[in-house]
């Protein structure tokens, strides 16, 4: 039964986490851009919010449609920094992807310390690194007595000095398999991050898995296994989420700011030039948030969605990045400088649009 | 609680008219070459199917909604590319409803009647009408004179639907519809015009030469009411653009399959062939278009037409069938410019959901509008 209203407890908890973004985030998020690096204090600010917190103290069981809450909410982060958004769903997907998947040894293990008052990161580490996705590149897991040995460089993982933890999927014998990788083992090194075009306060790095041993206990799932894809199309929903929240903040700026700007003796918003901007911005806003909404919802129905979460990742790609940049454009030369969020959103889309797994739903 | 998936019933439903839709398909192109000819009531593969409309009205405690089913139903209808058994819709009808007394309600309701707003001096500026209706008190009729252009169902209708400036001595000259007749004295329908594509739409201009009638045709709907239809419609005409394009991109999908590209939804953002990747970018604008329409008729269905809503939705429809027709045709190379198949049909088809009705610069317009808080007269 098609329905676009939302829970009471939804339209709740969404309403205290756009209330917290806008009075925390949006200031915060351009010094943090400049420093490289969040505050500490903004980070556990967000945190206390407890989105993490609430899937790993009880799983998923007590919200009715748990993946549709977390991207609304994920969303509302990335309204006013979607840097802090990506900061948080990596160690909510880890969360999620262990309160779903993991056996019960694992679930009591690597979840509590997740559901504390303090910061904790994790990732999803997904995509390996290398331009092209292809042959010879995969990250492979290869069984040896007791556990398996992970071989593979994982691009640009975000917070990476920082996780205590990386679920790190790898093909294993025709099969693909997801692994509890703790920090510090041996094997595991985080390359010195050398900076990025956007979502600057990460720090992403990339991390490389030069024969890691995991026991068969860290496999997720262990002997049961997991279904990877579930991974997959929960962190793609993510990336959409926050790109729609991103896309949408843009949009609210520029709005006004078209009213106010006086050319050739009217505002700007009464030429079609740029009333047709925002009515497109408006338009792929809008449709955003339903194709992430849309494959959310699928999710906590079913296993997988991997159509709709991979058509909702290229509709947010592909025009989150043009809202971004109309952005810049509305605002002129305005656009271009640092003291407006305008160029740091249009960086931080771009590097959004490309990114795969990493985070999750 | 918010949920994409469609009833039991509504895939029930719209798997029926899909299955109509394919047995369609052979007559798609019966009207290329006479277009002078009228649609039939039914092809013949449409006895002893059930009617679709006819289904979701029995069904309706079992549908997401009437008005979403309603409009999906045209979706399957142009994946066909002709309407295995006609459906009578008109805007007219929509007026009709929304403005019309309980005595004229009864006395139209089960005609066809078309809308009568373009004129030759242009479409999309309703407000500079130039077709006048008068008001003679001594018979208590109005005479309507003038012209109209690209009239759907011109022929075909019982009645249409005038959009005039009335002349009346106790009344401002405000614009307001009257209910015209077909064999009315003094009003004739054109030649069909020679289109690009749609040629089994029935499309004509009109004119009223001196044609009066009486004051019940007077339907009193302001311009704000007529247009109001158009909320309604709209997302229907973005609904015919999905079916079209569905069509051009299962066709395209199909032959690709032939030489091994196929959709690999799993494949991440890099790492696809440019075919593949292109007709990804489809997909999801195809998937973004639909909920776009569904979400137009959700919130129509629950608080009435949404003018920002139903804007949006035929912006994307009318996008769509453009990018989606001209990439497959990319896509497909010379062999898409044969009538062999229907891809040249499909391109030349799908070009017009983007004009009637409402361009896309014209719903461009009204969302900016309702954003920004600005009246036509200030944004036009």
């Amino acid at each position: 039964m098609i329905s676009f209203a939302l829970s009471e407890e939804q339209e709740i908890a969404r309403a205290a986490v756009a209330e917290f973004a806008r009075a925390e985030l949006t200031t915060a998020a351009r010094a943090a851009d400049e420093a490289a690096a969040f505050s500490a204090s903004v980070l556990a600010s967000a945190w206390g919010l407890g989105l993490v917190q609430t899937i790993a103290e009880a799983g998923a069981a007590p919200l009715e449609q748990p993946t549709v809450m977390n991207v609304l909410l994920l969303e509302e982060f990335a309204y006013g920094d979607s840097a802090v958004a990506l900061a948080l769903a990596g160690p909510l997907g880890f969360a999620k992807a262990i309160a779903e998947q993991g056996s019960e040894t694992q679930k009591r293990e690597y979840l509590p310390p997740f559901a504390g008052d303090q910061p904790r990161f994790a990732a999803i580490a997904h995509r390996d690194a290398g331009w092209f996705q292809g042959a010879g590149q995969t990250t492979r897991a290869e069984r040896v007595a007791g556990g398996w040995r992970l071989s593979g460089v994982k691009a640009l993982i975000p917070q990476a000095a920082r996780c205590s933890h990386f679920l790190a999927t790898a093909e294993s014998h025709g099969g693909r398999a997801a692994f509890l990788v703790s920090a510090g083992q041996s094997g595991l090194k985080i390359a010195p991050a050398k900076g990025t075009l956007g979502l600057r306060a990460l720090e992403m790095a990339d991390v490389s898995f030069d024969g890691v041993f995991v026991p068969d206990a860290a496999r997720l799932g262990e002997s049961a296994g997991a279904n990877v894809q579930r991974i997959v199309d929960l962190s793609r929903v993510a990336l959409s989420a926050i790109l729609g929240g991103l896309a949408r903040a843009v949009f609210d700026y520029a709005l006004p700011y078209t009213k106010e700007r006086v050319v050739h003796g009217e505002a700007i918003a009464k030429k079609q030039s740029v009333a047709f901007k925002l009515a497109g911005m408006h338009i792929a806003v809008q449709a955003m948030r339903w194709m992430v909404l849309r494959a959310a919802a699928e999710l906590d129905e079913t296993k997988t969605a991997t159509r709709n979460a991979r058509l909702a990742q290229r509709y947010g790609a592909d025009h989150g990045l043009v809202i971004a940049d109309e952005g810049v454009q509305i605002f002129g030369g305005h656009g271009y400088v640092r003291d407006l969020p305008l160029e740091m959103w249009y960086r931080n889309a771009r590097s959004l649009s490309v990114l795969d797994g990493l985070v999750g739903a | 609680m918010i949920s994409f998936a469609l009833t039991e019933r509504d895939r029930e439903i719209l798997a029926e008219a899909r299955e109509q839709a394919r047995l369609a398909v052979k007559y798609a192109r019966d009207f290329e070459f006479d277009e002078d000819e009228m649609l039939p009531h039914e092809y013949p593969e449409a006895r002893g199917r059930p009617d679709v409309r006819a289904l979701m009205d029995a069904h309706v405690d079992e549908l997401s909604g009437r008005k979403i089913i309603h409009a999906l139903l045209y979706l399957e209808d142009w994946y066909g590319g002709i309407p295995l058994r006609e459906s009578r819709y008109s805007l007219g009808n929509t007026v009709l409803t929304i403005a019309g007394t309980p005595e004229q309600y009864a006395r139209w309701a089960n005609k066809t009647i078309a809308i009568g707003l373009t004129e030759p001096i242009g479409g999309s500026d309703p407000a500079s009408t130039r077709t006048t209706a008068t008001y003679d008190p001594a018979t208590n009729e109005w005479i309507v004179e003038g012209e109209k252009v690209f009239i759907t169902y011109a022929q075909n209708c019982d009645a249409v639907l005038v959009l005039a400036r009335m002349i009346h001595p106790d009344r401002p000259r405000g614009l307001s519809t009257f209910m015209i007749e077909k064999g009315t004295p003094g009003f004739s329908v054109g030649k069909q015009i020679r289109k690009m594509g749609i040629r089994f739409e029935d499309t004509a201009g009109l004119s009223f030469s001196h044609c009066r009638i009486p004051a019940l045709n007077h339907i009193d709907g302001d311009l704000k009411k007529t247009l109001q239809s158009f909320s309604e419609s709209r997302p229907v005409v973005a609904a015919y653009a999905l079916g079209v394009s569905r069509a051009a991109m299962d066709f395209t999908w199909a032959r690709l399959a032939e030489i091994g590209v196929t959709p690999d939804y799993d494949a991440g953002p890099t790492g696809m062939t440019a075919a593949a990747d292109r007709m990804l970018e489809l997909e999801a604008e195809w998937e973004a278009t639909w909920l776009t329409v569904v979400r137009a008729k959700w919130v129509e269905q629950n608080d009435g037409p949404g003018k920002i809503d139903s804007s949006v939705a035929k912006a994307m429809g009318g996008g769509l069938a453009r990018k989606a027709t001209q990439t497959c045709i990319a896509i497909l190379g010379a062999y898409g410019l044969s009538a062999e198949h229907l891809a040249e049909k499909w391109f030349r088809d799908a070009r017009i959901f983007d004009i009637y009705e409402g361009t896309g610069e014209i719903q461009r317009l009204i969302i900016a509008r309702e954003l920004l808080g600005y009246s036509p007269k200030e944004l036009n």
